[in-house]
């Protein structure tokens, strides 16, 4: 069929009459579209430049930080003078310590002491510089190699701020989307960890392995039904060995045994 | 005003390109007979700038433009690393190749993969085939020259084995040792070995418990002096510095106006902090020139189409201006309620650029919206200014404009740690509220007495001039590198007084070839590629230090020559005329007397 030009126009005299009305009306419709001014969805009120001056002016800041009372308890250290060990001298007075994370008594080691002296005069103080330029000694190696075999794992890696191990390591491996569930008690630096690792947190009770299970059991239900998302979402369980806050340590044989069933 | 004849020993030279109001000018030197400090010189030259007299020196900043045939090769050259990239995980996948590369333990293979494949895709295919530039084990002390342990490679640096061989006496110009006190020897270590004998090498609490040494209150009170603040607070580690107080000082409901270019600890402690974050730009591009140019540089060097492109668009000040008062007008983004405070973090002298913050715009735009500042000094402490307190006595400002003075020890005093300087409001409250001074180990003491020894030395307080002299050998090897360098023809970025030099490599290939190169010459080199850097930018930074010598650094100029010119590195269109090499010294002023 083809086209004809004169039967197009017969077609036109032959249409009904609303026919015609309604195309016009609706061609009409769309060249006033095309011609009109286009819509911005927020309408700014438009400050005159004095009102926005004068607002500048009057804006007032909170002081920077609140002011701390003289009394708060955290204000004034104890200053502790001479070596932190065993008998310490605390505000003057000699006191027994049993406030320093000392456990095995290495602080005052002699061969401690002298291992460090010999690598003091051999390095100095800093290492001037990140691992990445320059600033990797064979000493870090060793170190690595020493941990990796005293921990019988195959490798080891580490860094110069206890706190900022676990606050680094945990956003390393876990991102947005993932799922971490976490024992309430769990010290700050994980908490700062899991803040910057945007992942989703779940919390079961202090060393309560039931309630770990039910967390899991709930999350397993949660896969079944969006099967998709489930494989791609990363799982992962953080307990401390010995807790900062409470004193204990967690129940591992009973966490391991969990975590390969499920 | 007529120069002493014969000369004191404590004259300062400064060296000007602009219109000088009270100096004589001869070849672009103006002496000044001012015996002190070189505040009383550079209060003398009186500048013209765009800014009406805001800065007492000239800024010099330069970031070139790309040139448009090494932009198009540098994105070819990637194309053609992704397409082999591509075609070796396939070949992986398939088995034909060996599969390196970390893998799930059996136990665990139908688990969740730790990485997904692509993310580390730039890892495994770009990154591995360069390696060995990076992680360079050293086995001495980083200073001017260090012994490098050598490593081979045969599976294409997967792994790496240590021959035993060590590589002496490489020229290091990569650690960040600005004033030399990377020492085994000397003073300081003298001092921290006694520390450590009498202290022991840990403190095992933290500073809220019983980690509040005697020497740590000591130190506090220097770091205040130091700066010229009311008081300061030392912590651990440089990074956690950031990360950790800054949340303690902003939270919801306040806005924090970062740098685009702004170190990851700053940004990591503004994400966690939960207040609303908004990036301003960083200088690019404005080549700030007096009004008026001596014969140092001839005016056809400088190319008016490139300078003009470059300032086109909006400058950093103008950026943070328009977001300043944008906050302040139009408030929190939904609730238009007004802000709690306004923060704006920027840095001294930024490390991958070597450009400096321009201190006294920010401070002026500060006063007049209410802003506070927050100025980390990491790599500018110790570094700039004539006696060495960093970029606020650089830019001869008044440390107490500045609210918040962060720096670390790591880089000018050869130790490690961090501190805040300010009011003492708010080192009282950073005292009781500060996450490190509650949950993290406090400074070791060997290292604090380090801190002490050299800060003081720095200060003149040892008795010596050795501080002021690190101070100034620095500043000289600065301006003698980055002037070598840029009549060599290379693009270098930053400012001219920043000890921190980068150096335009552009392509992938070359990353990995000059540092080979420059390693098989013995200079050891730092080079950045992505995501340090955007992606066609990488560069090989050189950090200077007082440390090296005339004749080290003319060694390693001749090898970067070479190396230049064998990789075709020397991309500059702006060539400068070269300077007669001549040392500073007396008869350079007899021949320019009056």
């Amino acid at each position: 069929e083809q086209w004809v030009l004169v039967e197009m126009v017969q077609a036109l005299y032959e249409a009904p009459a609303y026919h015609l009305i309604l195309e016009g009306i609706l061609i009409l419709w769309i060249i006033r579209l095309l011609f009109s001014k286009t819509y911005k969805l927020q309408e700014r009120s438009d400050l005159t430049v004095k009102e926005k001056e004068e607002l500048i002016e009057e804006w007032q800041p909170e002081p920077l930080v609140p002011p701390v009372p003289k009394d708060h308890p955290a204000l004034n250290y104890n200053i502790v003078s001479g070596p932190p060990s065993h008998k310490t001298v605390v505000n003057g007075k000699e006191c027994i310590n049993f406030a320093s994370f000392n456990f095995l008594g290495l602080l005052d080691n002699p061969r401690v002491k002298a291992a460090a002296l010999a690598s003091l005069k051999k390095y100095g103080v800093g290492t001037c510089g990140p691992r990445g330029f320059y600033g990797t000694f064979d000493v870090h190696l060793d170190l690595e190699d020493l941990l990796a075999k005293f921990m019988k794992t195959e490798e080891a890696i580490i860094y110069s701020y206890g706190f900022a191990t676990i606050a680094s390591a945990i956003p390393a491996y876990s991102k947005r989307g993932d799922i971490v569930f976490v024992d309430r008690a769990a010290c700050f630096a994980i908490q700062k960890g899991l803040q910057a690792s945007r992942s989703d947190i779940k919390l079961f009770k202090h060393n309560d392995m039931a309630d770990l299970e039910r967390l899991l059991k709930e999350q397993e239900i949660e896969d079944q039904k969006n099967p998709r998302k489930a494989r791609v979402t990363r799982r992962f369980i953080v307990v401390e060995g010995l807790y900062m806050n409470t004193g204990t340590i967690c129940p591992l044989p009973e966490l391991v045994s969990n975590h390969v069933q499920l | 005003m007529r120069p002493e004849p014969g000369g004191c020993c404590c004259r300062r030279t400064v060296r000007a390109n602009g219109c000088v109001a009270n100096g004589e000018v001869r070849n672009g030197y103006v002496r000044s007979s001012a015996a002190a400090a070189a505040a009383a010189a550079a209060g003398q030259i009186h500048h013209v700038t765009q800014n009406g007299g805001l800065y007492k020196r000239p800024f010099n900043e330069a970031f070139e433009e790309t040139p448009m045939l090494v932009a198009v090769l540098t994105y070819v050259g990637y194309g053609v690393l992704t397409l082999f990239g591509y075609l070796r995980d396939f070949l992986r996948y398939w088995r034909i190749e060996k599969c390196h590369h970390a893998t799930e333990r059996e136990e665990q293979k139908d688990f969740v993969s730790l990485y997904q494949d692509f993310e580390n895709f730039y890892t495994r295919n770009l990154y591995m085939r360069i390696r060995d530039n990076w992680n360079r084990p050293i086995c001495s002390v980083p200073g001017a020259r260090v012994d490098i342990m050598e490593r081979q490679s045969h599976d294409y640096n997967w792994s790496f084995k240590y021959t035993g061989n060590i590589i002496k006496g490489v020229i290091n110009m990569g650690s960040y040792n600005y004033l030399g006190f990377a020492r085994n020897t000397g003073s300081c270590q003298e001092a921290a070995a006694k520390v450590l004998e009498e202290y022991g090498a840990g403190v095992c609490s933290t500073r809220q418990e019983i980690g509040n040494l005697d020497k740590h209150e000591e130190l506090e009170e220097l770091v205040a002096r130091f700066l010229g603040v009311e008081a300061a607070m030392a912590y651990g580690m440089g990074f956690a510095t950031n990360s950790m107080n800054i949340p303690a000082l902003v939270g919801k409901g306040c806005l924090i106006l970062s740098d685009e270019l702004n170190h990851a600890s700053l940004v990591l402690g503004a994400r966690l902090s939960g207040a609303t974050i908004r990036i301003f730009k960083h200088n690019i591009g404005t080549e700030f020139h007096c009004v008026g140019q001596t014969g140092l540089e001839l005016p056809t060097s400088v190319d008016p189409p490139a300078l003009a492109s470059q300032s086109a668009g909006i400058t950093d000040m103008q950026s943070l201006e328009k977001l300043l008062k944008d906050a302040i007008v139009y408030g929190q983004p939904r609730t238009r309620r007004p802000w709690k405070k306004i923060l704006i973090l920027v840095e001294g002298i930024y490390s991958m650029e070597g450009s400096i913050v321009r201190l006294p715009e920010v401070i002026a735009l500060k006063k007049k919206y209410k802003a506070y500042l927050y100025l980390d000094e990491a790599h500018s402490i110790g570094a700039l200014g004539p006696t060495g307190r960093g970029v606020v006595e650089y830019f001869g400002l008044d440390p107490e404009d500045v609210d918040v003075m962060m720096g670390t020890f790591t880089k000018s005093f050869g130790a490690s740690g961090g501190y805040i300087g300010g009011k003492k409001e708010l080192i009282d409250y950073l005292r009781t509220h500060s996450h490190s001074a509650v949950y993290a180990t406090s400074l070791s003491p060997p290292v604090v007495e380090q801190i002490i020894t050299s800060m003081k030395c720095i200060m003149g307080q040892d008795g010596t001039s050795l501080g002021k002299e690190c101070v100034q050998q620095l500043a000289e090897n600065t301006r003698y590198f980055r002037r070598r360098l840029k009549e060599m023809g290379f693009i270098i970025y930053g400012n001219e007084d920043s000890p921190v030099v980068p150096l335009m490599l552009y392509m992938p290939a070359k990353i990995g070839a000059f540092g080979r190169e420059m390693l098989k010459r013995n200079i050891g080199v730092v080079v950045v590629g992505f995501p340090a850097t955007p992606i066609i930018e990488s560069r090989a930074r050189f950090c200077l230090s007082a440390a090296h010598t005339k004749e080290i650094l003319d060694t390693a100029l001749k090898e970067i020559d070479e190396v230049g010119d064998l990789l075709q590195l020397k991309y500059s269109r702006h060539r400068l005329v070269p300077l007669l090499d001549r040392p500073f010294d007396e008869t350079t002023y007899e021949e320019t007397e009056d």
